[in-house]
């Protein structure tokens, strides 16, 4: 099976969610090898940047909070790495770029190689720095629209732009991206911010105190946006947040994604969670005597 | 939360931190040995925690385990670890664990166990195990002084079977752990050797082997993020293991003869390359 996903073509429908198992280019090759059909890496900025201390992930009963910070080698060094995944894989390459300023996203964007990559996803969500930053740019349509016209115009390769769940405009934002040149749209990233405390010190489990959610607490709120995304833009949507098994890739396509994502549903699988949730896929569509192009928002038109 | 309807089956509850108030701390200036009181868990040697104090969370393996109190021994290395000898009992740690895999000698009859600085904390733990079990071993135990052995001297029962090395010969033999191994290894009847320690001992005693022996298990240390398989922190070049949820400890043969880094380099907290 092969999909399109505006002009790119991916040849398996599962994609690597950006910051999960994205450093290096080994731990990227084993995610392609067990099934991904696209891989993300974990958000670069241009220069070396730290992140947060540790504790910077902890799970809970259905999900996990993480609160890495947007922590990058910078866009040299990554590259390196991707070129591994580049050389050795069929999977599209997909750069994540963050930046501080609507400027420095376009020169970020620029920094990426065009040989090696074959898309980059902007993350304008990332709640974890927006104090660091000040405005946070996916909550203002406008701003949003401006990173996405000047990402385009630094670049040959498909632009998408990662948005955040935490604002109730988000369709309004994903039109604004969409009128400015964006290839697609990736939905969501975490969800929140969320906390936890420990009962004993009282004190918050993440150095950072709050994290962004993410896993099986998330999906319905996933579904939800990539549902009202399908009715508000036409550009193609990677659907990910709590996706853990077919089921949950197959609502997301029916509700509108091109291609289903996954980050946190390794902690419950395994990396062969793309090879297990696309034999199962093979299985329903052969079931439904359907295509999957088919498949792709169904629930709009029933 | 358990979901087994897919074949691949992870304990989430052994991923989730829980508090445990520290019930005794004993030790030296060297290295302490930290108790908690966390009752029957399913925990073997090679596993290892995550423990969080005072907002700094670092990977440590289990040096000892009655079935009710876990310890792990801390040595003082860096920020992380200083601030943990430091505690005082009574205080609360979060712990998530038991996590990673375990030395497996249910196929040996008489292994040789090297530990080298730190990494004869895990290393007791199998030893202690073992004598639990009634199955033989010998134990090499390396270390810059006497001071940092201290811990590993509960282990009385086995003495005749235990050697020990420190560079100043402040106890046991003066030098390398790695020392008289090509002897041991001539008149021991040897079926497997487990190690842990500073990669450069473990190259080291893996070139004196050769091949004589097939059955290698090496616990691995890398820089841990998460320690629950996610951020991608500590995964091994060229083999792509992650050594927090495929390791920490490796056929020596079956893996890390594969892996471009082992005895090079490793990682730092962003991912950088350092030797
Ligand atoms: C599976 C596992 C089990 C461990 N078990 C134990 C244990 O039983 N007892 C114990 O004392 N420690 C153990 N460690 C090491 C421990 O997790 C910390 O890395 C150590 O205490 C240093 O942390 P720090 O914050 O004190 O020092 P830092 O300030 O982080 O570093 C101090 C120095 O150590 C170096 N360093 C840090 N991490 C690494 C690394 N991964 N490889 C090589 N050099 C490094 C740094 O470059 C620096 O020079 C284990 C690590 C792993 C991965
Ligand atoms: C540990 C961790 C790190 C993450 N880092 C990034 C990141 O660097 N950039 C980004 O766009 N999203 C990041 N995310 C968000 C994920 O890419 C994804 O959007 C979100 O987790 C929802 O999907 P999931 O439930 O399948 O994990 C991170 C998530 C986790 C759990
Ligand atoms: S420490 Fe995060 S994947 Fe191993």
């Amino acid at each position: 099976m092969s999909i399109k996903f505006g002009n790119t073509v991916f040849l398996r429908n599962g994609v690597l969610a950006s910051g999960i198992l994205g450093v290096t280019g080994y731990s990227m090759l084993k995610v392609a090898e067990d099934g991904a059909g696209g891989v993300t890496c974990k958000s670069i900025s241009k220069i070396e940047r730290k992140g947060h201390p540790t504790p910077v992930v902890q799970v809970f009963n259905s999900g996990v909070i993480n609160a890495v910070g947007l922590s990058s080698t910078g866009v040299e060094r990554t590259t390196s790495e991707l070129k591994i995944l580049k050389d050795k894989s069929d999977a599209v390459v997909i750069a994540s770029i963050f930046a501080g300023t609507v400027e420095e996203f376009g020169e970020t964007a620029s920094m990426i190689d065009e040989n090696i990559c074959d898309m980059i996803e902007v993350n304008i969500s990332c709640p974890n720095v927006a104090d660091e930053f000040g405005l946070p740019f996916a909550s203002d349509p406008k701003i949003s629209g401006e990173i996405t016209r000047v990402a385009k115009n630094s670049t040959k390769l498909p632009v998408i732009i990662k948005l955040s769940p935490n604002y109730p405009n988000i369709c309004e934002v994903a039109k604004s991206c969409e009128a400015n040149g964006a290839d697609g749209i990736t939905a969501i990233n975490t969800l929140g911010p969320g906390m936890l405390i420990d009962v004993h010190t009282y004190k918050p489990k993440l150095s950072n105190k709050k994290g962004g959610v993410s896993g099986p607490a998330i999906f319905p709120v996933a579904l939800r946006i990539v549902y009202d995304l399908y009715k508000a833009i036409k550009i193609p949507i990677i659907g990910m947040g709590g996706v853990t098994e077919a089921e949950d890739a197959i609502q997301m396509i029916a509700a509108g994604a091109t291609l289903y994502g996954v980050g946190t549903g390794i902690l419950y699988k395994g990396t062969s969670i793309f090879k297990n949730i696309n034999a199962a896929l093979d299985n329903y569509l052969a079931e439904k005597k359907m295509k999957y192009e088919e498949l792709i928002g169904i629930a709009h038109r029933i | 939360m358990k979901r087994n309807n897919t074949g691949y089956i992870v304990n989430i509850d052994n991923k989730i931190e829980k508090s445990y108030k520290l019930v005794e701390i004993a030790g030296n200036t060297a290295q302490k040995t930290l108790y908690f009181r966390i009752g029957k868990r399913d925990i073997s040697p090679g596993n290892f925690f995550m423990l969080n104090y005072n907002c700094a969370q670092k990977p440590f393996s289990v040096s000892g385990y009655d079935g009710d109190v876990v310890g792990f021994t801390i040595q003082d290395r860096g920020e992380c670890s200083q601030k943990m000898i430091n505690a005082k009992a009574g205080e609360y740690f979060g712990l998530t664990g038991p996590l990673g895999n375990n030395f497996d000698l249910s196929k040996s009859k008489n292994a040789l166990l090297i530990g080298g600085g730190i990494g004869s904390a895990p290393i007791k733990f199998l030893a202690e195990t073992l004598v639990k079990k009634n199955i033989n071993f010998s134990a090499f135990f390396g270390a810059r002084s006497v001071d940092f052995l201290k811990y590993l001297f509960d282990l009385d029962k086995k003495r005749d079977r235990i050697k020990y090395y420190t560079d100043d010969g402040t106890y046991g033999a003066k030098g390398f752990v790695t020392d008289d191994l090509d002897e041991a290894l001539r008149t021991g009847n040897f079926d497997a050797i487990c190690l842990c320690g500073p990669e450069k001992m473990m190259v080291k005693a893996i070139e004196i082997v050769g091949g004589r022996i097939k059955n290698i298990q090496i616990s691995m240390e890398r820089y841990m993020k998460c320690g629950v398989g996610l951020c991608g922190s500590c995964v091994l070049d060229d083999i792509s293991a992650r050594v927090c949820e495929d390791g920490p400890v490796f056929s020596y043969f079956d893996t890390i003869v594969n892996c471009r880094e082992f005895g090079k380099y490793h990682r730092d907290g962003l991912g950088i390359i350092e030797n």
